[in-house]
């Protein structure tokens, strides 16, 4: 059987594996990674707003 | 009038002392099973059936019968709704007391129990919706324990630490409805993944809403239920306003679980529409699929309306008893009933007595503890350093 | 290589670092973060049509992976009348299907393009590597069995004799031995060459250049170039899939697709709640704080009301008092004048009568 050796659409570089994600669950962890951080600080940071913003105001 | 610490003298050996005392020496035997012989040696779960009744019973419908310390407490302090300040402090314990379990439960299921604090500290695996829930309950557990700890420092005569931890409550109750919202709809979240393997009357992309939805009513009929257990085996803990006022409560509740019931019908019709499921009604899943939403959905939500509507107390506490008992089946339906429907009943599984056994032993340590710390602390009563908050 | 990039991800703190610093940024792939696997991985294709159901690849797996040695030994084939599935000591089976015309498949971990098991796991102890195979770090698993729910494939199996430290075991696609340069041990074992290792892409062609010359042996499908978003192993059946123990209707969507949606509605939900729920609170708050308001309004307008009805009744009280008074006065007045004037009326009248008298006794004087 003879499969013709067939160019890639791109080049892949020595460095992209280090610098790409590949897989729709490696995007997934990335990205929700960092969600989550920015969660965490949503979380600490109304409260504060809140307290800043009716800050003042009698109860 | 000072109702702490007041035990009546009782006989040692009572029904209750005697009966939980077997179930409780029994789960310290299978305990030692478990954790010498493995999940083998006790439960009926496979290789092809990883979850059984610890997840299904234990954390499904631990977490969501659960759900009355946030459904409460937001009612009171978030709503505004005064009425039910009262069912606040039950609700919190018990919700604190069923995460605490849930946890316990864990221990047994999981191969390694003393790796759970792994997802939060040491390895996110953030891509999973069970990361998310794990999170969520460790948060939610600390903010319960908080929550609770007032009732705790009252008995104990922490002043100052108690009057600081009471100023949090609105933040706290705040954290608590984010937290849960995302748990619980997590919960059901957690079989998105599984198309291939849940019954499509049960698998919707609506999975984590119904989640959601039902465990709002799953926690009003568990306040309900408690309610009516406490006023007939704990009534000499209450104060006047308990007394008087719990049935207000009973009725609020009620009407409200009616409103949200009538709601995830809909949904739960929305969702057959929506997935083209209606030729598998004709089924015999369609049956007993049917069964958990008409017979444990619609009719409980019907008999909540008229009982809300003629304040009727038992037609509200027998539909909270139902509404109970249809959670514990849609949870059960998804985790194990529904779950791998395709294949031939000689690969499905069945719990094994041990694994029933060691369910009810968690759950009989949890009625233990509530009674505990009941008899003791300021929970169906305010503690008279403390009146009207 | 490999390692560096998974430490990279092993923890959150270093997520931040990868933002700010531009890496694992780009997406590979088309646009629109459409993702086709690692370029160059490496795959097996299995044709069914070859294997003979020797049990030859069992024995080599067995043999590499360290296992238990089976009750029946490998050459036994009548193991092969029951549908197994893999277990904790057995990554994979043989299984044989069709009474006439026998046909053997060989079962083990497909190796996910995007893994259920990696997705559903919640300590990362599932990784896709650059290389193909899918491979677990029993160093982090905690024991959920979560994989073994997710795997469409019902592939992970679980040690549930050992109390303690159970693991979840599956094929490794031996990447111990790819790292070497071996083949991996079933592929090298396999007598008829029903099993090949090598690149996906490349497997993909061999595979379809096979069903166009033999389009009478092969069914018109590749399976595993699609289903549940693609995989590392790769089968070519003359028999519908279906009936050969593997499933049709798992779908083309990838777990982590299937996931997505309410993976991102988490976040909103932290986002959203913060603000709905302050707000809730904020509109109740402020009811209540007019509610007292108008109750106070109220309370001061009845205040107000009575105050005013008081002084109404105060003037009416002095005007009254007042007239009264003057009529007291005004009758003490007359009553006095009356008096007086009666007075003066009686003293005339005595002068009257003085006078009388003395005019009279003048009268008389001057008559004496």
């Amino acid at each position: 059987m003879n499969i013709p050796i067939t160019r890639p659409i791109r080049e892949i570089k020595e460095d992209t594996l280090e610098t790409t994600i590949f897989t729709l669950q490696d995007f997934m962890t990335y990205t929700k990674g960092i969600t989550y951080i920015i969660m965490g600080g949503i979380l600490v940071f109304m409260p504060l707003f809140w307290k800043f913003l009716t800050d003042g105001e009698d109860d | 009038m000072d109702l702490d610490n007041q035990i009546p003298e009782n006989k040692k050996f009572t029904v209750f002392n005697v009966v939980t005392g077997i179930i409780l020496a029994g789960g310290l035997v299978l305990t030692v099973l478990r954790f010498t012989m493995g999940l083998g040696t006790v439960t009926n779960l496979d290789n092809t059936n990883p979850w059984g009744i610890w997840i299904g019973f234990d954390l499904l419908c631990g977490v969501a019968l659960a759900a009355g310390g946030y459904v409460t407490s937001a009612s009171c302090y978030i709503f505004g709704l005064k009425r039910f300040h009262l069912a606040v402090r039950p609700a919190i314990l018990t919700a604190f007391l069923g995460y605490a379990l849930v946890v316990l439960a864990l221990h047994y299921d999981v191969g390694r129990p003393w790796r759970l604090p792994y997802p939060v500290f040491y390895s996110q695996g953030t891509s999973s919706l069970l990361f998310e829930v794990g999170l969520c309950v460790f948060l939610y557990l600390t903010v319960l324990l908080i929550e609770y700890s007032p009732a705790a420092m009252e008995w104990l005569g922490f002043k100052k630490l108690r009057n600081w931890v009471v100023k949090l409550t609105l933040l706290l109750t705040i954290f608590g409805v984010i937290l849960s919202t995302l748990h619980q709809s997590s919960l059901g979240a957690l079989f998105m993944i599984v198309p291939s393997k849940l019954h499509p009357l049960w698998y919707s992309s609506y999975l984590p809403v119904y989640f959601f939805i039902s465990s709002m009513f799953a926690g009003m009929s568990m306040v309900i239920f408690e309610g009516s257990l406490a006023h007939r085996y704990l009534k000499y803990k209450m104060d006047e306003t308990h007394l008087k006022e719990s049935s207000g409560v009973a009725f609020g509740f009620a009407k409200a679980a009616s409103l949200v019931m009538m709601g995830y019908f809909f949904i739960k019709i929305i969702g057959l529409s929506i997935g083209n499921n209606w030729h598998y009604l004709f089924t015999s899943w369609g049956l007993w699929f049917l069964l958990e939403l008409i017979g444990f959905v619609l009719f409980p939500a019907i008999l909540y309306a008229v009982g809300s509507r003629e304040k009727n107390l038992v037609l509200v506490r027998l539909a909270a008893i139902w509404t109970v008992l249809g959670i514990m089946l849609n949870r059960l339906n998804i985790s194990v009933v529904a779950f791998n429907w395709h294949l031939p009943s000689a690969q499905r599984y069945y719990p094994s007595f041990m694994e029933i056994a060691t369910s009810v032993f968690i759950v009989t340590l949890g009625i233990v503890v509530y009674k505990f710390i009941v008899t003791r602390m300021p929970i169906l009563h305010e503690h008279p350093d403390y009146k009207a908050h | 290589m490999l390692i560096s990039r998974r430490k990279f991800l092993g923890s959150l703190g270093a997520a931040i670092g990868a933002t700010t610093t531009g890496t694992l940024t780009k997406a590979y792939g088309a646009a629109n973060k459409h993702f086709k696997g690692y370029p160059g991985s490496s795959g097996v294709l299995h044709d069914t049509t070859l294997c003979i159901g020797c049990r030859k690849c069992e024995q080599a797996c067995n043999k590499v992976n360290d296992l238990p040695q089976p009750e029946k030994p490998f050459e036994d084939l009548g193991v092969l009348d029951k549908k197994r599935r893999t277990q904790a000591d057995e990554f994979t089976v043989v299984n044989q299907f069709g009474t006439q015309e026998k046909v053997f498949v060989k079962k083990q971990c497909n190796h996910c393009l995007e893994p259920a098991c990696a997705s559903a796991c919640f300590v990362k102890a599932f990784t896709k590597t650059p290389e193909g195979p899918v491979v677990y770090d029993a160093s982090l698993c905690v024991g959920c069995r979560y994989c073994m729910v997710a795997c469409p494939f019902d592939i992970p199996a679980y040690e549930y004799d050992k109390a303690l430290a159970p693991r979840v075991t599956k094929c490794t696609m031996c990447a111990p031995r790819l790292e070497e340069g071996k083949l991996p041990g079933c592929v090298k074992a396999c007598p008829r060459e029903a099993l090949i290792f090598g690149k996906r892409d490349t497997l993909l062609k061999i595979a379809k250049s096979r069903i166009q010359n033999f389009p009478d042996r092969y069914i018109d499908h590749v399976y595993g170039e699609h289903e549940m978003g693609g995989t590392s192993w790769l089968y070519l059946s003359g028999k519908p899939f279906e009936t050969i123990g593997m499933r049709e209707d798992l779908g083309t969507t990838s777990a982590p697709e299937l996931t997505s949606g309410p993976l991102s509605a988490v976040p909103i939900i932290v986002g959203l709640w913060p603000v709905l729920l302050t707000g809730v609170y904020a509109i109740s708050k402020r009811k209540d704080k007019i509610a007292k308001e108008e109750k106070e309004d109220a309370l001061k307008a009845a205040e107000l009301q009575a105050n005013e009805d008081m002084n109404q009744k105060l003037e009416e009280l002095r005007e009254k008092i007042t007239k009264e008074k003057t009529a007291a006065i005004n009758f003490e007045v007359k009553k006095a004048l009356e008096e007086v004037s009666k007075e003066a009326e009686a003293a005339k009248e005595k002068e009257a009568e003085t006078q009388d008298i003395e005019e009279s006794e003048e009268k008389g004087k001057q008559e004496e």
